[in-house]
């Protein structure tokens, strides 16, 4: 165990640093271009995002444009409740056109914000990966000519944020999992930092599955000499750029 | 020593079914009459206000939770529950409108906690296959695709024992389940608001089908009514639609009632 001390002490270094350091940029500008085009397209009074915290099952608002946009940003809400609530439940847009007659639809942010909208359109941002949050557009005007279109670019912008969301939370989770391992081998002096990334792996599920997996992987290369060392790193660098290329 | 499977049509193996295919499909030949008695509905939403005005009555149901810790990741509980966020009332009161007297049972799939939601909506629609429902409307989906192949069961098992999914359709372009599953009833909204009636049949699926769901009056929490927007309300016009069919004509199968609405949609010409 006194060989792997070193390595314990840097992985839980790097499981800190990791998150914030390999976040996609341009994540926060992006999600509040899509919340300033939807209200645009929309003539709406105000559009947000909130983004679903799945371990404490809230929802937080990270972009707002418009009225009390700036009140907005920062505001966390119980994501089991409400229409935003009912749309990331269940997977389904909706729209109620009379939002103030149940207190419960918007009472939360409306009593932060002093703006109680009277309609409220709620899109669930869902990628194949999951629900990620929901995309709230209030009071957008009634009876414009291109409405059919403007619902196609709504929900166009919903998928993009959506998946803006999922790539940014693989890449927190990164850290995350990361960390995870790192506290496993710290509480049992018989776990090394192999097995305990080992652990980690066969215990993660779906996605974060995928990333422990590439943890251990990094983990093993990491023990490699100098030479072996930049021949993965550029071998990884390579794949990326060919990935990002093909994406477009 | 027969093939399998072979022993299903030997003589006496085979039940007679009584069909009477009309020459022509017509709304009396279809619905005429009917009320919808005798036929069972669940609604899997976030369960419903027996209360209400506009449901009149729930004839049982059951609300899951996700539970790491019960049989199969999912916790039961039979009998009466409240509505949740509203939404499962209103698709009660739509299918209640159009089919007076059938039988409507709650399934709560749609709780507070998101954790664990598609094994409860699952869960949900094998309870519903089990318990003998004619007709689910499913005015959820998910997108998840590790969900593809569970749904994708459950919609193969419904078809096989005449179970009407009713699904609203995702307006996301990513894919929703069960929704596009060819097999169910893909239902979007359309801006009819007087005739419960009125629905269209698209020839471009994936949303093969058009129901009011524009702007609708429907009854909500505390005995209330709301104005709402959702392909969510659309579906539960064709599960109406459907469960009066069914009371006339049980012998139907998923894809028999597809013709049959086909035949009587407002786009469609015989």
């Amino acid at each position: 165990m006194a060989d792997d001390a070193r390595p314990f002490d840097e992985l839980a270094q790097a499981a800190a640093d990791l998150g914030p350091a390999i976040e996609p940029p341009g994540y926060q500008d992006l999600l509040v271009w899509i919340v300033n085009t939807a209200r645009e397209v929309t003539g709406a009074e105000a559009a947000s995002i909130a983004v679903l915290d799945p371990r404490e099952e809230i929802l937080r608002f990270v972009a707002a444009s418009g009225t009390a946009g700036d009140q907005v940003v920062g505001i966390e809400m119980d994501a089991g409740r409400g229409i935003a609530g009912w749309a990331l439940a269940s997977g389904q847009s909706i729209t109620i056109s009379d939002a103030p007659s149940d207190p419960r639809f918007a009472a939360d942010v409306a009593a932060k914000t002093g703006y109680t909208p009277r309609s409220v359109f709620a899109i669930p941002l869902e990628s194949d990966a999951g629900t990620m949050g929901v995309m709230e557009i209030l009071d957008a005007e009634e009876g414009r000519d291109h409405a059919e279109n403007e619902s196609r670019v709504v929900t166009t912008l919903a998928y993009q944020a959506a998946v803006a969301i999922e790539t940014t939370t693989l890449f927190r989770d990164l850290g995350r999992v990361l960390f995870r391992a790192a506290a496993l081998a710290a509480a049992d002096d018989a776990v090394d930092v192999k097995q305990a990334l080992e652990q980690t792996a066969e215990r993660a599920r779906g996605s974060r599955r995928a990333l422990a997996d590439m943890l251990e992987i990094f983990y093993e290369i990491g023990r490699l000499g100098p030479e072996e060392r930049a021949a993965a790193t550029d071998l990884l660098d390579t794949f990326l750029r060919y990935s990002q290329g093909t994406r477009g | 020593m027969r093939p399998a499977w072979s022993w299903a049509f030997q003589p006496g193996a085979l039940r007679d079914v009584d069909l009477d295919i009309p020459s022509q499909i017509t709304p009396e030949w279809a619905w005429g009459g009917s009320t919808g008695a005798g036929v069972k509905v669940a609604v899997l939403d976030s369960g419903i206000d027996a209360s209400h005005p506009w449901v009149g009555s729930v004839e049982g149901g059951v609300a899951l939770e996700y539970d790491p810790d019960a049989a199969g990741g999912v916790r039961f509980e039979e009998g009466p529950h409240e509505d949740l966020y509203g939404h499962g009332t209103a698709c009660a009161g739509i299918i209640r409108r159009l089919a007076p007297d059938c039988e409507i049972y709650s399934v709560r799939v749609l709780g507070r906690k998101l954790t664990g939601k598609g094994f409860v909506f699952a869960a949900g629609l094998d309870w519903a296959l089990r318990e003998g429902m004619r007709v689910v409307n499913l005015s959820l989906s998910t997108g998840k695709r590790d969900y593809y192949s569970v749904f994708h069961r459950l919609a193969d098992e419904a078809v096989f024992k005449r179970v009407m999914l009713v699904c609203a359709i995702n307006n996301m372009p990513g894919p929703s389940f069960p929704a596009q599953y060819s097999s169910v009833f893909s239902v979007a909204s359309h801006d009819e608001v007087g005739d419960p009636f009125a629905f269209d049949f698209n020839p471009k699926p994936p949303a093969e089908w058009g129901a009011p769901g524009i702007d609708l009056e429907v009854p909500w929490l505390d005995r209330k009514t709301i104005v709402a927007t959702g392909n969510s309300f659309a579906a539960p016009h064709i599960s109406g639609i459907l469960t009066l069919i069914l009371a006339k004509h049980p012998e139907l199968t998923p894809f028999q009632a597809k013709t049959v609405l086909m035949a009587l949609a407002r786009n469609v010409h015989a």
